[in-house]
């Protein structure tokens, strides 16, 4: 039943993929886009079945397709894979709360698909079918045949496939790319529409369901290695079967069909990346004939100021830090020493993506787990809280190691399908285990406390967790200084050379995983104990997909912008929640989308951008003030 | 900077090869890119491969440092067989080398690109120590070698610059310091001239020959400029299609008629 979705969804995906080497995270959010639309013109505004679809799916799906690919995805098709992973990442972010502004975000458990409200049972072969259920099997035949005979048989067929095989080539000899890559875009979307529309019935009309019911056909995309869309298809069919398999044969209750049937395709994934990383199968590469993939171009700020001005913004940082808190009052202190908390939690992606260059989508996990470890220890062994965090940093290192072997022979691409896989099955399993989720109430946590000097105010917490925070900031500015750091800028220069100087590249990144779940499972820890409460549905997937969002915004590569990123998601959203409608703060979200999207190419970050006009302007005002010295800015 | 020739090695003893590649053979589907080559690099000596576009000197290059596994056939460094070893392993053995297209560390700066190079091959560091701000013990060796090395290919000016926007020629002369940086046995130069102006292939010749001098690091030079290589080398191999049609002294590939017309003959008069 969901394999026929699954596969209309896949096939949409591996489609664009094809086309212009971009695999849309977004696919999701433009499903869900698609179905509100349908929902909105058909149930609220009662237009008929039959117009709402064709508005939704047959016009306003192709169009997003093409506005995306007008203003985002035709500037990304030579960018490097992680540019253009964070950007449509950006968009899975942005586009979900960006629907719910405009259509309202209430809970819809129940919406109708194309059948109606009350669709009609049929038998068909001795199977009780209904209505809806029929339509998606037409539907998946349907898509399969038009597509195999378009890509089979017709001129535009032919073009898209030369653009696939080599878009240089296929320029020159006239075939108009941009044109055909805008036309992939517009049915990917009209694909990822019409499953959302089909799915509707199917599971709640809502961004989280929505993600989860998309990122379960990457597994199909995986299964077909973003190439065949044949294989998309039976890969999508074939996780549907598993999944309805597992429903007749395991038990309807208890933590096994509960955690392991929505888990499946995600064990699918994560089986078939290993698969074919043993058998040294990439996914395919970029366009052997176009140029060079342009990459972010890293600069290290240090060396380009003189010592004075940067110990003067380091003096200044750290005055308002120490000080800040004694102008505001005791909630304001509250919401901040949580930023700091997440801002060590956000330490983690300024190690394995700012330095070590990968994409990983399951920092969350760590930080789960570290929360997790943290109450067992301390709640339920009765360890002392600042021992039970450390532990609980060291027990989830394994969790980044174990990651690390399996992942980081990867692609970019695929390490970070494989870590959001481990996430997933990590929320779903791990994570659903009753000790540690007390049936969703989760486990409570005390505040540290040296012997009867306690943290429990959050003024104590917030300098508690600015010491830690500083602490592994100093660690990580160490790291690169160190020959380590100088291992992980070649491994993000070039993996090849680095291996012919006799720098071992895997355990190069190995090193970075392992100390960026160390740093995660620590800051999980302290974000538990600052919120008396250990949850593990705190540290989901999806939320942590968010988080990579809002650290990209700020800037991945430095310590400050994990710590302003940490700083602003919780403040931003109490300022505009404190002073604008509620739906306002859906909004933050969307901001930090587009800000994901907007500095992907800047790896420092907003922080880097405002701190070059800053003194862009302090360069002209002395140009202007003060006589000219001889100084260079060398 | 002395100017003898160090064409003529001072080593007596008839030492195992530093460099040695028995029977390699490497196929990509029908076609075979190398055929059985054999090829030996003697310790302290310039050896110089030449051979058209396609001859397989680059995959040779990649089965030698382990980055592409023959089908058939052994490369060994000094004697021992090294098949079955890793990339890094073979570097930690004393094999370095440069490539064709420029891989150089782009985020690090020039002088960075050495000093990781120089300590890759020669200093243990732990990562406890690393973040600990323990792992830099100021290390004079390491700065006269690596100080040494930029200044004779005259990158002391850059040295301080990321390597990402470097002019191609002075990319070219940081990858052969990178290459040596690790005080490697023999060093493997694909094409180190390419895009190299007159003033700059004279500095790359005369660093390779300093780095000659008492030292008994092997050299094997792929090059397209038939003088450099034939005025540098020793001993030169002649591959063309995967085969090796033809090897010898300098002089006598010069004047091998089989050499002057797969290669020579139309290179020499263009």
């Amino acid at each position: 039943m969901l394999g026929g979705v699954y596969a209309i969804s896949a096939v949409g995906l591996v489609l664009t993929y094809k086309a212009s080497h971009i695999f849309n995270f977004a696919h999701g959010a433009i499903a869900y886009l698609v179905a509100s639309c349908f929902y909105e013109l058909n149930t609220r505004r009662g237009w008929s079945i039959g117009a709402a679809a064709v508005v939704s799916i047959g016009i306003i799906g192709p169009t997003v397709g093409l506005a995306l690919w007008a203003v985002l995805f035709r500037r990304l098709t030579r960018a490097t894979p992680t540019i253009k992973l964070v950007s449509t990442v950006g968009l899975f972010v942005a586009i979900p709360p960006a629907t719910q502004f405009v259509f309202g975000d209430e809970q819809i458990f129940r919406a109708p698909g194309l059948a109606g409200d009350t669709p009609d049972i049929v038998n068909v072969l001795g199977t009780r079918l209904d209505a809806d259920q029929l339509i998606i099997f037409g539907a998946a035949l349907t898509v399969a045949v038009v597509l195999a005979i378009v890509l089979r048989f017709t001129g535009f067929g032919l073009s898209v496939r030369g653009v696939v095989d080599s878009q240089t080539m296929s320029e020159l000899v006239g075939t108009n790319s941009k044109a055909i890559s805008a036309a992939t875009w517009a049915i990917g979307s009209f694909l990822a529409g019409l499953a959302g529309v089909l799915v509707a019935p199917i599971i709640n009309l809502s961004p989280g369901s929505y993600a989860v019911f998309v990122i379960a056909s990457f597994a199909a995309a995986v299964i077909a290695r973003m190439e065949s869309l044949t294989l998309a298809f039976g890969g999508a069919l074939l996780v549907g079967v598993i999944q309805g398999l597992s429903v007749k044969f395991l038990p309807s209750s208890g933590i096994l069909s509960q955690g392991i049937r929505p888990s499946i395709p995600f064990a699918v994934m994560a089986v078939f990346l290993l698969l074919y990383s043993n058998l040294g199968k990439e996914p395919s590469q970029p366009d052997p004939a176009g140029a060079a993939p342009r990459g972010p171009t890293h600069h290290r700020a240090p060396g380009d100021r003189p010592w004075w001005q940067r110990g003067t913004t380091y003096l200044a940082g750290a005055a308002i830090l120490l000080l800040g808190p004694q102008l505001l009052d005791t909630f304001w202190i509250g919401i901040v020493a949580g930023g700091v908390a997440l801002a060590i939690i956000f330490l983690s992606f300024t190690v394995v993506t700012g330095e070590g260059g990968m994409i990983s989508l399951c920092q969350i996990s760590f930080a789960g787990v570290g929360a997790i470890a943290t109450a067992q220890l301390a709640t339920e062994h009765g360890w002392p809280i600042g021992l039970a965090i450390l532990v609980g940093g060291v027990i989830a290192m394994p969790c980044g190691m174990l990651v690390a072997m399996l992942a980081v022979r990867l692609g970019d691409l695929y390490l970070g399908l494989a870590t959001l896989s481990f996430a997933l099955l990590l929320d779903n399993i791990i994570f659903r285990i009753e000790d540690f989720d007390q049936v969703g109430a989760g486990v409570f946590l005390n505040r540290p406390a040296i012997g009867s000097f306690t943290f429990d105010s959050d003024e104590r917490f917030y300098y508690l967790l600015l010491a830690v925070f500083a602490v592994l900031a100093l660690l990580i500015a160490n790291l690169r200084r160190s020959t380590t750091g100088l291992e992980l800028g070649a491994v993000r220069s070039s993996e090849t050379a680095t291996a012919t100087i006799g720098v071992s590249v895997v355990r190069t990144k190995l090193t970075a995983f392992t100390f960026s779940a160390f740093i995660a499972g620590i800051g999980g820890g302290l974000l538990a104990t600052y919120r008396y409460l250990a949850l593990p549905s705190d540290y989901n997937a999806l939320l942590g997909i968010v988080w990579l969002a809002v650290v990209v915004t700020w800037g991945i590569r430095s310590p400050w912008g994990a710590l302003v990123a940490g700083l602003a998601l919780p403040v931003i959203s109490q300022l505009v929640s404190d002073n604008l409608e509620p739906r306002y703060v859906l909004l933050t979200a969307v901001g930090f989308g587009l800000g994901a999207i907007g500095l992907a190419r800047e790896p420092r970050g907003m922080l880097a951008l405002q701190a070059q006009q800053l003194r862009g302007l302090a360069g002209w005002s002395r140009g202007r003030l003060a006589r000219p010295t001889a100084r260079s800015h060398g | 900077m002395s100017a003898d020739p160090v064409a003529t090695p001072a080593v007596s003893a008839p030492a195992a090869p530093a460099l040695a590649v028995s029977a390699v053979t490497v196929r990509f589907g029908g076609l075979t890119a190398l055929d059985a080559i054999d090829l030996d690099v003697a310790p302290a000596t310039t050896v110089g491969l030449v051979g058209p576009n396609g001859a397989g000197k680059t995959t040779l290059f990649n089965v030698m440092s382990g980055l592409l596994a023959p089908d058939e056939g052994t490369v060994s460094l000094a004697g021992r067989d090294v098949n079955r070893l890793s990339p890094p392993a073979r570097a930690r053995r004393g094999l370095a080398r440069t490539y064709q297209r420029s891989e150089l560390f782009s985020e690090l700066t020039v002088r960075e690109n050495l000093v990781l190079a120089y300590r890759a091959r020669r200093r243990r560091h732990h990562l406890t120590l690393d973040l600990l701000g323990l792992g830099r013990h100021h290390d004079a060796q390491e700065d006269a070698t690596v100080d040494g090395l930029l200044d004779s290919l005259r990158l002391g000016d850059v040295a301080g610059q990321l390597a990402d926007a470097l002019p191609l020629g002075t990319g070219r002369l940081v990858e052969v310091g990178r290459a040596l940086a690790a005080d490697p046995d023999v060093v493997l130069l694909d094409e180190p001239s390419a895009g190299l102006d007159e003033h700059e292939t004279e500095l790359l010749a005369d660093a390779l020959r300093r780095a000659r001098l008492g030292s008994t690091v092997a050299f094997l030079l792929v090059e397209h400029d038939v003088d450099l290589v034939l005025g540098l080398s020793d001993h030169v191999y002649v591959l063309d299609f995967g085969r090796c049609i033809a090897s010898g002294a300098p002089d006598a590939i010069r004047s091998d008629p089989a050499v002057r017309a797969a290669y020579l003959g139309t290179e020499v008069e263009s």
